[in-house]
């Protein structure tokens, strides 16, 4: 709701002072978003998709093609590939380093992440992570949705555990750990929404494939 | 970097968005969703070069407007218009909803600073852009024929280009109007499956009347003899288009220019309804994407499939599983699936009329010439109940080309990607699940198909005429395998862009002509009074081919997926 993507029943929200409702082009400048199906236009070549994302923004291809460059670098791909090979063909790695370049182009206040490490190697995740502690020492808003959970400890500075539409906790991970004594987020984590049961279910599921 | 909220650097050019989406629709509409197998060197550059065999075979159509030569300016447009209207509105219809409401293109760009009337006016922009190359196509020889005219002369191809991009504009606004519609007054949650019943009505539709279009005008030797003045005429858009034609190129009378206002007064109402007043509605169609969406129990296709596929006599076809399971999977996506609907409906729809009209023809055939073929004496007779019995044996040899093209139509698919759970699951080859599709394309499509021509036939032909669609019939199961012989058309398998190749039309070329074979043969035998021998000896090649061409397509392999 916060991208623009799906509409609102009712309520109010704003970004960086400007309404979602009556200012969305404004809100839509000032952010960023990976979405966690990754969707890229699969016939354009990821040269092509960036450019054309940077159009939207207004940057002309000439202050774009710079800025792909850096993205590009840091995330170990070859220009050949991306100026020449259609998305289609890409890796699911390869296509979700193209979606956070597209995402981050613009250099937004504001960055929404859906599952953004899904398809991307070790070194690839362990770069992302700490671009955006970075980004987000910097000062920019990183919303990051996940159900990696240890990785949700690690980067992020508050947590909030929505189940079923309602926020259960919200706070520093490690200060929430802690009031409850749980050890770990993802203890936390199933504890509050009803989970503790799955690793006894979990035995006697796997007993039902013995011969 | 910096932030970049406002205009860039004046020593550069700001892109604008609303060519940028332009650009971005239309590389997509040259390259297809997912351009599999292409690479940049490869993909089409335009759309003629891209729809080069769609623009000649709609460039051969327009020929057909050489039987105006010398006629009036207005009966020229009136035709052109009618038949530009068709094939531009089956093209628009057909390729509007897939534009329109793209799950996957709604995530990469609706968080992006663009609006949704920016989205309509870029898409729009593309359908019109290619439905203009269409247009010009069928309308090329007629703008030559308009210079030569009873009335016409050197205005004519100027004022129908403006007439024909009118007409583009109508078309378009009307179907993103349809949807919007829609949209309004049947909600959200049944958006998808009532525009995909309209859909498919429409096309079927438009379809069907571009078949009787040009056989009408061959039988009444063009529009001369229709009366351009009936009252229903004037409520036909093809006729306030083709009134702006003759109120500037033709006979300028008063009422050419009532009706061309008419025509380009309600395109521009329209026109402002669709991209202006209800243009937010189209929004809330493109966000409705994202939301998820619960099929109601009712309409739980996957269900009546495995009821239809245990039942008999279809259970005797499907002993193993994995046939029933092909043919669940088609059964559910016959019914439910938008783009298998879209293609499958509307791409069997003239298989269905085109008997109807060979019908009609030997009807007109007999009214208008049976006099004098009486006249001819016991010959003239002959030649009367043999073209008859003809149009009834290939009305019957029409219907059995149906599971042949619907298994063709079938092999394309958006979830193509998913059909690799076949080659992972322990099959040694896509036999059975063809075979399961095969039964369900004849169980679903064809009998009902049949037993309607049946009636049909018996109606107006009489009983004794129902012998003769039994060739059609017995032909049906060795035609239903004939695909799996030319490569691998396991259900579903494909994506969807290939569908568009010209690659299936040597193998419809070559069935159609076998059809006129089997049909020729039926009616000679059965004038002669050997038809039931001929039966007997089809129905023993049909069983030898089908045992041969099954153990062939029992044995294929896999294709190795790329």
């Amino acid at each position: 709701m916060l991208t623009g993507m799906t509409a609102p029943t009712s309520g109010t929200a704003t970004i960086c002072g400007f309404d979602l409702l009556t200012q969305p082009l404004e809100v839509k400048r000032r952010i960023g978003f990976v979405p966690d199906s990754g969707a890229v236009f699969e016939s354009l070549t990821g040269l092509e998709h960036l450019e054309m994302v940077a159009a939207l923004y207004g940057i002309p291809v000439e202050l774009a093609r710079p800025r792909i460059e850096q993205f590009i670098s840091f995330f170990d791909l070859s220009m050949d590939t991306l100026a020449y090979k259609m998305l289609g063909a890409y890796s699911k790695g390869m296509r979700r380093k193209v979606v956070i370049t597209a995402a981050l182009l613009h250099n937004p206040p504001v960055v929404f992440f859906d599952e953004p490490l899904e398809g991307l190697d070790a070194n690839a995740s362990v770069g992302f992570k700490a671009l955006i502690q970075s980004l987000a020492r910097e000062g920019k808003a990183i919303v990051y949705s996940s159900h990696i959970l240890d990785v949700v400890e690690r980067v992020c500075d508050r947590v909030i555990i929505i189940d079923k539409g309602k926020s259960l906790v919200d706070g520093r991970p490690e200060d929430l750990v802690a009031a409850r004594g749980s050890g770990t987020l993802e203890r936390l984590f199933t504890e509050l929404t009803g989970g503790q049961e799955l690793e006894r279910r979990a035995e006697t599921f796997a007993k039902t494939f013995l011969p | 970097m910096k932030p970049v909220l406002g205009p860039p650097p004046i020593a550069y050019k700001i892109p604008s968005p609303d060519k940028t989406l332009r650009r971005l629709f239309l590389t997509v509409f040259l390259r297809g969703q997912s351009a599999r197998g292409l690479t940049k060197e490869t993909a089409p550059k335009s759309v003629a070069s891209k729809m080069w065999l769609m623009l000649l075979i709609y460039g051969v159509m327009g020929l057909f407007s050489l039987f105006f030569a010398r006629q009036p300016v207005l009966a020229l447009s009136v035709y052109l218009h009618a038949m530009s209207f068709l094939m531009l509105g089956m093209f628009i219809a057909t390729s509007a909803g897939e534009s329109l409401f793209n799950k996957e293109e709604s995530e990469i760009l609706m968080h992006r600073p663009v609006t949704s009337q920016m989205l309509l006016r870029a898409k729009a922009t593309v359908l019109i852009q290619v439905t203009l190359y269409f247009a010009f196509a069928m309308n090329l020889v007629g703008l030559f024929v308009g210079l030569v005219a009873s009335d016409g002369g050197w205005l004519y191809p100027i004022a129908h280009s403006i007439s024909t991009v009118a007409e583009a504009l109508f078309c378009t606004s009307v179907v993103v109007l349809g949807y919007q519609l829609c949209l309004r007054w049947f909600g959200r949650e049944r958006l998808d499956s009532v525009m995909t019943t309209l859909q498919v009505l429409v096309i079927v539709c438009i379809t069907i009347g571009s078949q009787i279009l040009p056989r009408a005008i061959i039988m009444t030797k063009g529009l001369s003899t229709v009366n351009l003045d009936a009252w229903w005429m004037k409520i036909l858009p093809p006729t306030w288009f083709a009134s702006l034609d003759d109120a500037i190129a033709g006979s300028r009378s008063g009422t050419s220019w009532l009706l061309a206002g008419v025509g380009l007064g309600v395109t521009a109402l329209i026109l402002y309804i669709a991209f202006g007043r209800l243009a937010s509605i189209y929004e809330t169609g493109v966000q409705t994407l994202n939301e998820s969406r619960t099929l109601p129990k009712k309409q739980s296709q996957f269900r009546l499939g495995r009821k239809l596929g245990e039942s008999f006599p279809l259970k005797y076809f499907l002993r193993d599983s994995v046939s029933q399971a092909g043919f669940r999977l088609v059964v559910a996506y016959l019914f439910r699936d938008r783009d298998t609907k879209l293609r499958i409906y509307p791409g069997i729809a003239p298989m269905m009329i085109m008997p109807v009209m060979m019908l009609f023809t030997s009807g007109s055939f007999s009214s208008s010439h049976r006099e004098l073929v009486k006249q001819a004496g016991a010959a003239g007779s002959q030649v009367l109940d043999g073209f008859t019995g003809f149009s009834v044996a290939l009305s019957g040899a029409y219907v059995c080309i149906v599971p042949l093209m619907a298994l063709n139509m079938l092999k394309y698919s958006q979830q193509y990607r998913a059909s690799d759970v076949f080659i992972a699951a322990p099959i040694r080859g896509p036999g059975p699940l063809i075979h399961g599709a095969r039964v369900a394309v004849t169980a679903i499509l064809c009998v009902p198909l049949l037993m309607v021509l049946a009636i049909f036939i018996g109606v107006t032909q009489g009983a004794a005429a129902l012998l003769l669609i039994l060739p059609g019939a017995i032909a049906m199961p060795a035609y239903a395998l004939v695909p799996g012989l030319f490569g691998d058309i396991t259900p579903l398998s494909s994506p969807q862009e290939e569908a568009k190749s010209a690659s299936n039309f040597p193998i419809m070329m070559v069935s159609l002509a076998g059809s006129f074979g089997l049909a020729g043969l039926a009616s000679v035998t059965s004038a002669m009074g050997l038809l039931p021998y001929f039966l007997i000896l089809e129905a023993i090649v049909s069983v030898v081919l089908c045992i041969f061409i099954n153990a062939i397509v029992a044995k294929s392999s896999w294709r190795i997926v790329d």
